[in-house]
């Protein structure tokens, strides 16, 4: 207890806090990403309806408006798509779809990018070489490809798309790693490391990893709302999330086909959601970067 | 002295931080005359680069000069605004920075980054231009400048960039040269010859310059006055052989005698006990009084002020030691 | 048995860049060349116990560079290695694991000699675990915080991050690890060069306190002349990779003999304005280790040099008992 508090002293007392402060963008940034957090957290038990549930819904409440214009009903405050699904309850369990995509899709690329990073910086030589090449070749495959291909050889699926985005998300976290690792590398606490007596191995985890992780959370923050939109852009194509879990994506696809036809409310919202949450991720971001740039002290 | 070049009193620049007013400068007076060199001296937090910055106007918000005037030429600095600075700053007072691996920009030859203070200041033709550059170059012992002109900064050793980046501060004959650490980076063979070649230069040209370091030896082989600096305070200041040879501040003595001698045998070296304070929180009364084995509380109380103890030796200090 | 024998060591560093980069026009062909550094060329020295050996020089003269090699961050690409009569120059991480425990290694950075994410109790405690030099982590954690009071350091340190402290503390903690293993060599780079002029006296008496009290030796790497008198036994003089002068600190202050040792005497300020007493003055840059000069290392800067100076690299030559030069000036015969 005493430890956590003297964390968040120290947090508050620290230059980044002032700053984070004094920043609208980066306020709003992590205002935006709370009111996500809520959403996801609190949203199903918000919300009446459970929109993957057949027997809850009734077809003859498809394509209602939203509330607030007439024809709408109240209880479906963002109005309902073809099915007679609820709009908002929709969005609500596609962002954690969303959401959830672009966390374990960061989480892999991560894990397996800063592995890679580490060994190619360390090493160096041949492994390093053919790490890299193997990189710079991934990254001239986008990730539509690989998952188009995956989802043409097996069927849709979660886990297809985050193979497909580890695939190609891994690249940058090897490079920025294995660029860090090169520098501390060369850094005399490494060396005493190796006077110390300690084996490779150990040197790596503890020593070198711990130092090169910071820039990284700026790349891991940024690479999950690019994500969450990579992932919307394969499931408007219909190669990506399977039609039982829709993610805000898929959702802007099912209103796509009626979006001309006055229906707009089935596209624009989910749409609304996924560029505010993208937003927010973003600001936060950039704040990030700002504040944990040491050239920039 | 006559008139001297460069008067500067009262001086105060404070660094406006989140986290509380750093004091780098806080009230120093000191004065230069023509072809003179002044020996600023002073550990890590002393104030003496910010003095120097101070000088020539390069001090950035949060930072600002608080009070204090600067006289240079009969003119006030401190009051001018960017405009007019920019006018002296190249022309009439130039700086050279400690590193010369990144004070040179990696893109331009040396021609161009000579030629640059001319064209900014001066209406010279271009083979004027290029002739002054060549001269300049000869001056600072750079050899075959005809054929090094083009070359880039990286095509240029240490010493010789250093070299380069003096040509460059010398190239309007300024009145007033601050160089700040300007061997320090240096190895021993080469700062000797480029302290010996900025001895003749200031020799030559009257040129008035103001050498900022923390190594005593250099300072005592070139000032001819020497002013010492603690925590943004002047703590004594005078003649060279005065402060070398007959220094009263116990911060002064400590500093020279804790330097290893390259005569005689000493088992241990005198140090001067605890550490330099924060600057954000310096302690009342005297700065170095909390290390200071001659402190009593007159000293924790009141912060001493310069008085002189002898022609031209001035000392901050209530109880400043015997000679 | 000496405690530490080097003999011809070498060092060579392959900086090539890539194979494309590498291919160049010359003599009317298509080579791909290698750029090598030559850091540290064919050193020889011995140091014995309870000993302070100062190796001095400019930078690039591979001081440092031998420093590490000898305590095998790089492995020596020739020469050999000598603990106590073990030759450890191929000795693969096991091998090397007991030898951990007898040579140690201050650093010159105070600010990247330090895991910044790593407490100063683990910083110190760190060798002495895996080195296998105590028996339990509890005598592990004695240790440390004896030797954390020891260095000038309070137990309420212990749980800090070193950007907690200043440049001179750090260096404390620096050398309370070295010293963790209880060895019976510390080299020590540079270790006070990065420090304030006040702090550095006091780095420098408690390093000199702490060898009096637990009897180990020192190699003490130094730019600094002044420093390195104060310091040393015995002292080496290095230019270019090579060692080019040995001798004790009063044969190398008082009667240097290689140009290059009189040189850096003569052109080193002091504060009481004394001077050496042949004093020859350098012309001149540092050389590079990227091409070695023919003939003797130092020929194109040296204001004596002969005609057999471009020609071959002098042999070590002994003046006096202990003090011995490369330099032709010096051979019998030789004018």
């Amino acid at each position: 207890m005493q430890a956590i508090r003297s964390v968040i002293e120290n947090f508050r007392a620290s230059e980044m806090f002032h700053n984070y402060r004094r920043n609208a963008s980066a306020v709003a940034g992590s205002g935006i990403l709370a009111f996500f957090l809520f959403v996801v957290v609190f949203g199903p038990s918000l919300v009446a309806q459970n929109p993957y549930d057949i027997a809850s819904l009734d077809l003859l409440d498809s394509y209602k408006p939203p509330a607030w214009m007439a024809g709408g009903d109240p209880r479906y405050l963002l109005g309902t798509d073809g099915q007679g699904r609820d709009i908002l309850a929709g969005i609500i369990y596609g962002c954690r779809i969303s959401l959830f995509i672009g966390l374990s899709g960061m989480f892999c690329s991560s894990v397996l990018g800063t592995l890679l990073g580490l060994l190619a910086g360390y090493y160096g030589g041949r492994l390093d070489s053919i790490i890299m090449r193997i990189a710079d070749i991934q990254l001239s495959f986008p990730s539509m490809l690989i998952a188009l291909f995956l989802m043409s050889a097996f069927k849709t699926g979660i886990d297809k798309i985050l193979i497909a985005l580890t695939a190609v998300g891994w690249v940058i976290y090897a490079r920025t790693v294995r660029g860090s690792t090169l520098s501390e590398k060369q850094k005399e606490y490494v060396q005493a490391a190796v006077v110390a007596g300690l084996p490779n191995r150990k040197i790596i985890l503890r020593h070198v990893l711990p130092n090169v992780l910071t820039p990284l959370i700026v790349v891991a923050t940024i690479q999950v709302g690019s994500f969450i939109l990579i992932e919307a852009s394969l499931s408007f194509l219909g190669v990506g999330v399977p039609v039982t879990k829709p993610s805000l994506g898929l959702l802007i696809k099912n209103g796509f086909d009626v979006l001309f036809s006055g229906l707009w409310w089935t596209s624009v919202f989910p749409g609304a959601f996924i560029m505010l949450l993208v937003f927010g991720i973003n600001l936060f971001g950039d704040f990030l970067r700002d504040e944990l740039n040491p050239r920039l002290k | 002295m006559a008139r001297p070049l460069l008067a500067v009193q009262g001086l105060k620049t404070h660094f406006h931080t989140f986290a509380g007013v750093i004091k780098a400068v806080d009230g120093v007076d000191f004065a230069l005359g023509q072809g003179e060199i002044i020996g600023v001296v002073g550990e890590s937090g002393g104030g003496k680069s910010v003095l120097g910055f101070s000088i020539i106007g390069l001090i950035d918000p949060p930072g600002r000069l608080e009070a204090g005037e600067i006289w240079f030429d009969g003119r006030r600095l401190d009051n001018l605004g960017e405009e007019q600075l920019r006018k002296i700053r190249g022309k009439d007072i130039t700086m050279i920075f400690q590193d010369p691996m990144t004070s040179l920009n990696p893109l331009y030859t040396i021609q161009d980054q000579m030629e640059e203070v001319m064209k900014l200041h001066d209406n010279l033709n271009a083979s004027q231009r290029r002739q002054r550059c060549i001269q300049l170059l000869k001056e600072v012992g750079i050899p075959e400048p005809e054929s090094r002109l083009k070359n880039y900064p990286h095509q240029f050793s240490g010493g010789m960039r250093q070299r380069v980046i003096i040509a460059i501060a010398l190239t309007l004959h300024p009145k007033l040269v601050i160089a700040d650490e300007p061997t320090t980076a240096l190895d021993v063979t080469i700062q000797a010859q480029i302290l010996k070649m900025m001895r003749g230069l200031v020799k030559d040209h009257q040129t008035s310059l103001m050498l900022i370091t923390h190594d005593l030896a250099v300072v005592a082989e070139m000032a001819d006055t020497i002013i010492v600096m603690y925590c943004g305070r002047i703590v004594e200041r005078g003649r060279n052989s005065d402060i070398i040879r007959g220094s009263r501040h116990p911060y002064t003595r400590g500093l020279l005698a804790s330097i290893p001698k390259m005569t005689g045998h000493q088992r241990r070296l005198q140090q001067i006990p605890g550490m330099v304070p924060d600057v954000r929180s310096l302690p009342p009364g005297c700065s170095f009084a909390p290390r200071c084995e001659f402190s009593q509380d007159r000293c924790r109380a009141e912060a001493p002020r310069l008085i002189g103890v002898d022609a031209e030796h001035d000392v901050a200090c209530h109880f400043p030691r015997e000679r | 048995m000496r405690l530490l024998e080097v003999k011809n060591l070498e060092q060579r560093f392959d900086v090539s860049p890539g194979f494309l980069e590498r291919l160049k026009f010359k003599d009317g062909r298509v080579r791909a060349e290698r750029t090598i550094v030559h850091a540290v060329n064919g050193v020889s020295f011995h140091i014995d116990r309870g000993e302070v050996f100062g190796l001095v020089g400019e930078s690039g003269c591979g001081k440092s560079t031998t420093a590490k090699t000898v305590v095998k961050i790089h492995p020596p690409t020739g020469g050999q290695i000598l603990v106590k009569g073990e030759d450890i120059t191929h000795h693969d991480y096991r091998r090397m694991l007991p030898i951990r425990k007898k040579i140690q290694m201050i650093f010159q950075d105070p600010f990247a000699s330090l895991n910044p994410r790593q407490r100063v109790r683990d910083i110190i405690m760190e060798p002495m675990i895996f080195s296998r030099a105590v028996g339990t982590k509890g005598e592990a954690q004695d240790r440390a915080m004896d030797l954390l009071r020891r260095v000038g350091l309070g137990p309420e340190h212990a749980d800090r991050y070193p950007h907690q402290f200043s440049g001179g503390q750090r260096q404390r903690i620096g050398i309370a690890r070295a010293l963790s293993v209880d060895p019976e060599l510390v080299i020590a780079d540079e270790p006070i060069s990065a420090l304030d002029v006040s702090i550095q006296a006091q780095i420098l008496n408690l390093m000199v306190d702490l060898k009096d009290e637990f009897g180990f030796s020192y190699l003490f790497i130094t730019h600094n002349l002044s420093v390195v008198r104060h310091i040393s036994d015995r002292i080496g003089v290095m230019y270019l990779g090579f060692l080019i002068e040995v001798g004790t600190s009063q044969d190398i202050f008082q009667a240097p003999k290689h140009p290059y040792t009189r040189a850096l005497l003569a052109a080193a300020p002091t504060i009481d304005g004394s001077r050496p007493i042949d004093p020859v003055e350098i012309r001149g840059e540092v050389g590079s280790t990227l091409s070695l000069p023919v003939g003797c290392c130092f020929q194109p800067r040296c204001p004596l040099a002969f005609g057999r100076c471009t020609e071959e690299h002098p042999e070590w030559v002994a003046v006096h008992p202990g003090h011995q030069v490369a330099c032709h000036l010096f051979e019998p015969g030789s004018h």
